[in-house]
């Protein structure tokens, strides 16, 4: 199916498709329009913030080793 | 070429197709909250939060739940469960609001507010968990098809097709109302666990007392907790939620029936859960050794306790577990990957916009099925550490999304109140101490009893 009968399939199944747009404006609120979101920006992380993150990061690392070492050891037994 | 497409051009410019589908559905909402029809609203308002507790209770927590009832009973883990549960719902609550009040999906906003850095660790976390645990989902549709006599490959690939199918209807409404009507047969557990003639006084005793633990605290216990606090709470929830919390529209003069929603699901889970634990109790009263079985050996071993019917049942719920679990967590690996390339990250995008999204909502799905197919492949090995990886990776997770509940810059007045934080902050310690613990088990094994 191209492009305009893909197009024309949605609508005609929308079926509530006005020929003004402002009941779509008046439904939604203006950051849930999917190109109008405006951006928060990046937030400044606090030296606390900063060393916890990595904390469980090495949290994780650590874990993760731990699991490879539970595999090898079930492996072992098993074998 | 006609006029329409230059139409279709002009509108995507201003109000995308996706837009009129979400306005469309507000509408609906619109008009039930002012005319106070309040059941109806509720009905419209349910969803993610439903999903994403049955969609957790898939295939390797029923499994977990299963062996939990085989190996000990009725007792200790009946409460537990109920607690991890709870646990759930003060984490999945949060993302609600995070999602009402931002309109961003979770990945979308740590890559936001804490960069690319932070947001690429996140992303890790998720892709592995997610892939792993997809494997399993279709391990599950496979054993639970299985116990019916169809092939691995049919099994595999029929479920995948529904998945593609349900996608491809391009619409967030549907595809939540499709995955609920299967999502409610979780609850198949409840007359399997009614089969097994549980004693009455033994299951209410059992919360009361948190016992009895037979064999007391012993390395294959704390394996079983850490197993079923992964059946609970893990990191692809947290991202699922908050992007279907998104796609589906909500504001925040939702949240209230976004924790209902939230509750409602997570009593049903644990419900459906319980039942697991009570209606495999009867291969505990029995010394059966279930400590290597899968989905389907479950079922086969039930049959004298709980009967054909019974023992069909439970395969029924493996391959439900399974089916939804595929779905939802498919999603929300196809969101998290349009949120983090800035690309159409909805249900209601159209075919042309939102290729990336469903290309990969299908391939993650189809890389799965695929795994699961592949000869010799080490499955029972996925299996057995999926929801252990699950917990490890959640404090992180969980750090994140208190970080971002507490940030008022976005969040306003629905940020995190002190209780709020209380309960957020104790689950967290609870999931580090639980996999502290576990590593001190595995190090050290010697400990603990086995």
């Amino acid at each position: 199916m191209d492009h305009e009968a893909t197009c024309m399939t949605e609508i005609v199944e929308l079926n509530t498709l006005d020929s003004s747009e402002s009941w779509v404006h008046d439904v939604l609120e203006p950051d849930q329009f999917t190109g109008s979101k405006i951006p928060y920006g990046r937030r400044q992380l606090s030296r606390g913030t900063i060393v916890l993150l990595w904390a469980l990061r090495l949290y994780v690392v650590f874990m993760v080793f731990i699991v490879g070492l539970a595999i090898w050891n079930t492996l072992h037994t098993a074998g | 070429m006609s006029k329409l497409p230059m139409d279709i051009d002009t509108m995507t410019a201003s109000i995308s197709l996706e837009d009129i589908k979400r306005a469309h559905d507000r509408r609906h909402v619109h008009r039930l909250r002012t005319g106070r029809r309040r059941w109806p609203l509720l009905w419209l308002l349910i969803g993610p939060g439903i999903l994403v507790m049955l969609g957790e209770n898939d295939g390797p927590s029923m499994i977990s739940y299963a062996t939990t009832g085989a190996s000990y009973g009725i007792g200790f883990f009946l409460p537990f469960i109920a607690l991890t549960f709870a646990m759930a719902f003060v984490v999945q609550e949060m993302t609600v609001r995070l999602g009402a009040v931002t309109k961003r999906g979770h990945a979308e906003l740590i890559y936001e507010r804490f960069g690319r850095f932070w947001g690429f660790f996140a992303m890790g976390d998720l892709t592995l968990g997610n892939l792993l645990t997809l494997v399993t989902e279709f391990i599950a549709i496979r054993a639970g098809l299985g116990f019916f006599g169809v092939p691995p490959a049919l099994a595999v690939l029929g479920a995948l097709l529904l998945n593609v199918g349900v996608v491809l209807s391009r619409r967030y409404w549907t595809w939540e109302r499709i995955v609920l009507g299967l999502a409610i047969f979780n609850v198949i557990f409840v007359p399997v666990a009614i089969l097994a003639h549980p004693v009455a006084g033994d299951v209410i005793r059992s919360f009361f007392t948190w016992g009895p633990l037979p064999g007391g605290v012993t390395g294959g216990f704390v394996l079983l907790v850490m197993s079923n606090i992964g059946a609970t709470v893990t990191p692809w929830m947290l991202f699922f939620q908050q992007s279907a919390v998104v796609d589906k529209g909500m504001t925040t003069a939702d949240i209230r029936h976004g924790r209902i929603d939230t509750a409602l699901g997570a009593i049903i889970a644990a419900v459906a859960a319980i039942a697991t634990v009570i209606a495999t109790a009867p291969l505990f009263l029995h010394h059966v050794d279930a400590s290597s079985f899968q989905g389907a050996d479950f079922a086969t071993a039930l049959i004298p306790y709980v009967g054909n019917i019974g023992a069909t049942l439970f395969a029924l719920g493996i391959f439900e577990a399974g089916l939804v679990a595929a779905l939802t967590i498919s999603l929300s690996s196809a969101y998290a990957f349009g949120e983090v390339t800035g690309s159409a990250r909805s249900l209601n995008s159209s075919l042309r916009g939102g290729w990336p999204f469903y290309a990969v909502l299908i391939a993650a799905a189809a890389i799965a099925a695929v795994l699961v197919l592949i000869p010799n492949a080490p499955l029972l090995f996925i299996t057995l550490i999926v929801n252990v990886i699950a917990v490890l990776a959640m404090p992180p997770a969980i750090v994140f999304l208190l970080l971002l509940v507490n940030d008022r810059e976005i969040m306003g007045e629905h940020a995190n109140s002190r209780l709020a934080n209380v309960f957020g902050i104790g689950v967290t310690v609870f999931l580090v101490l639980a996999g502290l613990g576990y590593a001190l088990i595995t190090v050290f094994p010697k400990l603990l009893p086995t």
